[in-house]
């Protein structure tokens, strides 16, 4: 049980001629909140996308507890206990609030075509346990007023993004990975939503988050990595990544400051 | 919000009043018999019992789940072909469950060839899943006219027994269509439990976000597969019933056209709505009967009552019938205070 929840070895990304992720490493420790921050076109989300399998990197590896999860579809990686949520949020709209968050524990749950045609008595007590489950993560994310039976693409959109945290908690996720869980809200659901994505970590969920919003990342995170142009450019606390002068000349747009041999961009082929 | 263009969310009654809705319909279904007169109306409402079967499966595989199928007329003519050459083979043999054998047999065939041309098919996307299951069906259609040792050919099979239950022969029209009805019962009971499952669900997400569903666990193409594969076996049934129902079976039934028809039953009916199924059947198959007559004019007629009801009821005949009824009913209220 020694190995980290999340490791990145080496990972590596290319889209035609860039370079969008570099050689990047860093782990995730078992109940710890990380961020990953940096400037727009840093390689977030894209990092997001290699750990989740919607795009194969082009070289290195993400293990999961040890185990390889590089090579796997999505949903193979999702069963081993990787879940997220999405920039731009992807709900599905044309089903309830509590139907949304049911497919969060499909890796959960068994019934079958055959089980769920019939609706066999296993079938349906799983059924009763799923939405009494996926009733409890409404609760949990303060959605616990919405009707479940509202169409989801009707929640106001602080609560979209709500609800899809909710539904990345019904996989009883090892690792909650957030992109952007603040973007597009107001400074007091931004102050709610660090309450419970600390919540969520006591509950003994990892978590690793993509945030523009530095209070927050700063206040919650116990870990920091620096992403610029696809490189890691500084890890560490909170504290310690903010007085780096590789992250200030990142932030404030300066000529990235001496780049070391061998790193940066670079021709693509 | 990255909202994915969808139909609407079933409005699926809440599941206590379920078993109501289906009462009401196997009432009506019994009852309907008292109310047609004549043989050829209840031909046709046999007719329409068969099309909702097939049209409820490709309603699962484009209405829930999102993917297209121009070539569902070749698993309906699979099953058809698989009920008459047994049928026309075992001739001599008498025995009431040989036709079932039939049945049976087309069901699996053509959820078997579902399966086999569902594989690569399904990893094609939108227009080009399209043109593929286009093909699909054409290929299909050729294949019954030119093997001809097998299928006839254009002359078509005749001549194998009818349905039966122990002694009691189908052979009747009032008899295929209690048959027929309560087989479309089943299938829409099937389907409503399958819609409000796990399995539905999963379906359902892959419609709207394969991204979404993908990184919540479900496993994109096993679903899609599985629906196909659902849809396939449904037109194959169906296909047996045609056969067996009509007592002749011919490439004719089993070409484009028919596949178009379907796809217009589904969107007519309304999509991702179970019961929309019946609709949708019921208005083409009776359409297309009443322009029959009207030979080529009958498809400009057709085209212009699909796009008017396009235009005037997006959502599809069943949805638009309710919208209206409870617009009236909250007309009538605010008439009331």
């Amino acid at each position: 049980m020694s190995a980290p929840v999340l490791q990145l070895r080496e990972v590596s990304k290319r889209f035609g001629g860039l370079l969008a992720v570099d050689r990047l490493s860093f782990e995730v420790a078992r109940g710890q909140i990380k961020a990953l921050i940096g400037p727009n076109g840093a390689g977030k989300t894209t990092v997001f996308n290699l750990i989740t399998a919607i795009h194969e990197p082009n070289g290195g590896e993400v293990r999961v507890e040890g185990k390889r999860a590089t090579g796997l579809p999505s949903h193979r990686v999702a069963e081993m206990g990787v879940a997220r949520t999405f920039q731009n949020v992807e709900l599905f709209s044309n089903m309830s609030v509590l139907e949304n968050v049911m497919v969060g524990a499909h890796v959960r749950t068994r019934a079958g075509l055959l089980s769920a045609s019939f609706r066999l008595p296993a079938t349906r007590s799983e059924e009763a346990g799923l939405a009494a489950k996926a009733r409890e993560c409404l609760r949990l994310v303060g959605l616990a007023e919405v009707p479940p039976e509202m169409e989801a693409r009707a929640l106001p959109f602080g609560q979209q993004r709500l609800l899809e945290v909710a539904r990345a908690l019904a996989a009883d996720p090892l690792l909650l990975l957030l992109d952007e869980p603040a973007a597009g809200l107001s400074t007091a659901e931004t102050a709610r939503l660090g309450e419970l994505v600390k919540r969520i970590r006591d509950l003994g969920v990892t978590v690793l988050l993509v945030d523009h919003d530095m209070d927050l990342v700063m206040r919650i995170s116990d870990e920091v990595v620096v992403l610029d142009q696809g490189l890691k450019i500084a890890e560490g606390r909170p504290r310690q990544v903010q007085r780096d002068r590789r992250v200030i000349a990142a932030y404030l747009g300066e000529e990235s400051s001496e780049p070391e041999p061998g790193e940066g961009g670079g021709p693509a082929c | 919000m990255r909202v994915v263009t969808a139909p609407p969310a079933p409005q699926g009654p809440a599941p206590p009043r379920k078993w109501l809705w289906f009462l009401l319909a196997g009432g009506v279904a019994a009852a309907l018999p008292l109310a047609l007169r004549g043989e050829y109306a209840l031909h046709l409402a046999v007719s329409i019992g068969i099309n909702t079967i097939v049209a409820l499966g490709l309603n699962l595989l484009m209405g829930y789940a999102g993917q297209v199928s121009l070539g569902q007329a070749a698993f309906v003519g699979i099953g058809a072909y698989s009920s008459a050459i047994l049928g026309a083979r075992w001739a001599g043999v008498h025995h009431w469950a040989l036709p079932w054998v039939g049945v049976l047999a087309g069901m699996a065939l053509a959820a078997l060839t579902a399966a086999a041309v569902g594989v690569p098919l399904l990893k094609l996307r939108g227009h080009y899943l399209a043109m593929g299951t286009l093909g699909f069906g054409m290929i299909m259609h050729i294949v019954m006219v030119q093997w001809e040792s097998l299928t006839t050919g254009t002359i078509g099979i005749s001549g194998f027994a009818p349905l039966a239950l122990a002694g009691l022969k189908l052979d009747s029209e009032l008899r295929m269509y209690y048959l027929v009805a309560a087989l479309v019962l089943l299938a829409l009971a099937m389907a409503s439990n399958i819609i409000d499952s796990r399995v539905g669900r999963a379906m359902r997400a892959v419609h709207t976000s394969e991204m979404a569903a993908a990184t919540s666990g479900v496993d994109i193409a096993r679903y899609k597969l599985q629906v196909f594969v659902l849809s396939g076996a449904l037109a194959g049934l169906a296909g047996s019933l045609y056969a067996h129902h009509v007592g002749y079976v011919n490439p004719e039934s089993f070409g484009f056209a028919y596949s178009i028809h379907l796809v217009v039953m589904v969107v007519i009916g309304g999509m991702a709505s179970i019961w929309g199924a019946i609709f949708g059947a019921g208005a083409v198959t009776l359409i297309g009967e009443h322009l029959r007559s009207l030979q080529e004019f009958s498809t400009i007629i057709f085209g212009l009552v699909l796009m008017t009801i396009m235009v005037f009821l997006p959502a599809g005949l069943w949805r638009g019938v309710a919208a209206g009824a409870s617009l009236l009913r909250g007309r009538r209220r605010g008439e009331g205070t």
